[in-house]
């Protein structure tokens, strides 16, 4: 086990800048997800961690020891790959057991480790069945307990679920979760869905094009963004984007934009009076809009629905503001609403914290 | 209108298909939902004519069209695989259903319009002039789609349309595709291992386990209403809470008793088991958003917390229940530690019964 550092690390290919003055931290013991859309970089600064790419500039540390300069041999890091890589012709046994083999351990280790292994992940019933015969989720259970058998000092999962389906991929989504609990091996998770990271890791960085947007729990990320980017990646269905100007209306401040005026709860805006008169994007997640009918008294925008979304305990509805074509608004109701397309209604805001952000930086005001 | 009557595929021994009997009326979207391996792209390609079922008949609008070749179908069909053109540019690609022999002539003018317009739709306007090996998985699925929006078909057969996007792209071209195809009169087929995919665009949702149709029904039915096991396995988002037990007398009436606990069986459920003998297996199937968590000193099941998964706005918890796992959908705000005693409140879960052996609801 140990504490990782990444240190102002860059990764150059040629002229392309992958990962651009890195700075992040996992305490020991804890998993930490990478999280970005491809070509962010969340790639390259695993591959980085363990030693498959060279640093171009920076220091990684494992336990405030500097390992930059080490080979992938001497920096006891494991990998749990998306296809699962394991040997095919081998039974799970064998395939958990290889690691310890061809460091030529001693037989009567090699015994134990793989038999704990193989209990930590409940495979016993399945110890001598060739890997092939094994659903995905099954397999990749198995590539994760050859990892962990050799008791590494960090587990690296370069996007372990992406190629299971529904059921499968939630099941063993806890199930890493709980046995890099049990087993508390400090963990680097890649992945681009913004779904796995939440649930599993215990802190999330989320990156774009190479630079790291964010670091946070996933209540953080969830309930204070840092910028556009972040706001839009965290959240399911995405976080809505009202771009429009800030205007004062008496005591209360109201979003001019969309085609209508918005009128703002007063807890979102405390502290925003000064920036009145100024272009702002505010966002709003799914669960704090409403609806109802147009004629309803209030302030709101109003506009049709676009599409009505059964999501099984709520609707998900889409609603068309400013006119076809224009901005579209998710709004979560309960199941199963009344909503239907083409329906004319009105959106109105909750009283509840917003978000903010400055138009031309995209960073939250 | 499309009917599919008695459809049977055999592989050798494996049954890819048995008896799948469909319709589907016009402008209907027909979503089929079903494990990997369960049959729906053997269906999609049976309904584009580019394989002859073992058994079994394709009607549209009534006739017949065993026999007919594929491209005299009009049956608009995007494979699971895609099979674009790698010679041809994504332009061209999405262009030969239009220009192939026997399709309406268009004009050069109107021909790149209506290319145009659906290259824009799936949001890779700007790509026309590559070729397929210069694209991204996600690219190529939606020029594959626009290869078969583009046509004035019949019937589309959409297999996986969507499941190399990204979540935000999916969701957006979810409801704009449904949109677009019930404007229309073509019924259309549209697949999904992701049962909630085809939940949130379909009229009505097949569900297909092992070539089998197990349940027909709107989206609101499949969810609330199940009627095999295998259904409940497939819907919700975290998927119903499945629990094997039996039945038992009690003295308040029949009960479900499983190793780590024992609940009475609403009225409802309770007459229709009474044909069932006490003492029968049965499955019992919650749902994770109907289920609370308890203080360790409340009634219900008692368990301990297995994980938590933060998800935002909510989060997932399991709690092992002997060797079970049991999910529930909870909002934010309390923490709970791994290991720490829970109690499920069951105050307001309306539980689902089925038979432990033939998966059926009971």
């Amino acid at each position: 086990m140990a504490s990782i550092r990444i240190e102002q690390v860059w990764k150059r290919y040629g002229a392309v800048e992958a990962v651009r003055d890195l700075n992040l931290a996992c305490p020991d013991g804890l998993l930490l997800a990478l999280l970005g859309p491809s070509g962010c970089g969340k790639t390259s600064t695993l591959k980085m961690l363990a030693g498959i790419e060279d640093v171009s500039e920076g220091e990684l540390y494992f336990d405030e020891r500097p390992i930059t300069g080490l080979a992938a041999a001497a920096r006891n890091v494991a990998m749990v790959f998306e296809d699962y890589a394991l040997y095919p012709h081998l039974t799970v046994a064998q395939n958990i057991a290889f690691p310890l083999e061809i460091r030529g351990r001693p037989r009567e280790e090699i015994r134990r480790a793989t038999n704990e292994a193989i209990a930590l992940l409940g495979l016993e019933a399945l110890r001598d069945t060739g890997v092939r015969l094994l659903s995905g989720g099954a397999q990749q259970r198995v590539g994760i307990g050859r990892a962990l058998v050799r008791r590494p000092a960090v587990l690296l999962f370069d996007e372990p679920l992406s190629h299971l389906d529904g059921a499968q991929k939630s099941g063993l989504r806890a199930e890493i979760k709980r046995l890099q609990k049990d087993a508390g091996v400090t963990s680097v998770l890649v992945t681009h869905d913004q779904t796995e990271a939440m649930a599993m890791a215990d802190r999330v960085a989320v990156m774009d094009q190479g630079v790291l947007q964010q670091v946070g729990s996933p209540d953080d990320l969830y309930d204070r963004p840092a910028n556009l980017f972040v706001a839009q990646f965290i959240g399911e269905p995405p976080m809505n984007l009202l771009p429009g100007r800030l205007e004062r209306r008496g005591e209360r401040l109201v979003l001019d934009g969309m085609s209508g005026e918005l009128a703002l709860p007063a807890a979102a805006t405390a502290g925003l009076a000064g920036r009145a008169r100024t272009e702002v994007v505010v966002g709003v997640r799914s669960e704090h809009l409403w609806l109802a009918d147009p004629a309803a008294p209030g302030v709101g925008l109003t506009g049709a629905v676009f599409f009505r979304e059964p999501r099984g305990d709520s609707d998900v509805v889409l609603v068309e503001v400013g006119g076809p074509g224009a901005a579209r608004l998710a709004v979560e109701v309960e199941a199963a609403s009344r909503w239907r397309e083409g329906d004319r209604v009105r959106v109105g805001v909750t009283d509840v914290a917003l978000h903010v952000f400055d138009s031309t930086t995209g960073a939250r005001v | 209108m499309l009917t599919l009557h008695g459809l049977g595929q055999r592989w050798g021994d494996t049954l890819a298909l048995a008896d799948v009997d469909l319709s589907v009326g016009p402008g209907e979207i027909l979503g089929i939902t079903g494990p990997s391996g369960a049959g729906k792209s053997t269906l999609c390609r049976i309904v584009a004519g580019v394989q002859a079922p073992s058994r079994g008949l394709v009607c549209m609008a009534g006739a017949p069209v065993t026999g007919v070749p594929p491209e005299r179908r009009g049956v608009a069909i995007m494979f699971e695989s895609y099979a674009l053109y790698p010679h041809l540019t994504v332009f061209d690609n999405v262009a030969f259903p239009l220009r192939a022999p026997g399709a309406p002539r268009l004009g050069r003018e109107t021909l790149g319009k209506r290319v145009r317009e659906l290259l824009r739709f799936v949001e890779v306007a700007e790509l026309e002039d590559r070729r397929p090996v210069a694209l991204s998985g996600g690219q190529r699925q939606r020029v594959a789609l626009s290869r078969a929006l583009v046509q004035e078909a019949r019937v589309y057969v959409l297999d996986e349309p969507l499941s190399h996007l990204d979540a935000k792209l999916r969701h957006t071209l979810r409801g704009a595709i449904r949109r677009r195809l019930v404007r229309g009169r073509a019924p259309t087929i549209w697949t999904s291992p992701d049962a909630l995919e085809v939940l949130a665009v379909a009229d009505r949702v097949a569900v297909l386990v092992g070539g089998e149709v197990r349940q027909v029904g709107t989206p609101a039915e499949i969810y609330r209403r199940p009627a095999h096991v295998d259904v409940a396995r497939l819907v919700g988002d975290p998927p119903m809470n499945l629990l094997e037990g039996v039945v038992e007398a009690g003295p308040g009436g029949l009960r479900f008793r499983h190793p780590a606990f024992s609940l009475p069986l609403p009225p409802a459920i309770a007459a229709r088991v009474e044909a069932a003998r006490p003492g029968a297996r049965v499955v019992l199937g919650l749902r994770p958003a109907e289920l609370r968590p308890g203080r360790a000193a409340d009634s219900g099941p008692a368990g301990r917390v297995w994980v938590w998964e933060p998800l935002g706005r909510y989060g997932i918890l399991s709690v092992s229940l002997g060797a079970d796992l049991m999910r529930l959908k909870v909002e934010r705000g309390i923490p709970f530690k791994t290991g720490e005693p829970v109690t499920i409140d069951l105050d307001a879960a309306e539980p689902l019964l089925f038979d432990g052996v033939r998966g059926v609801a009971l």
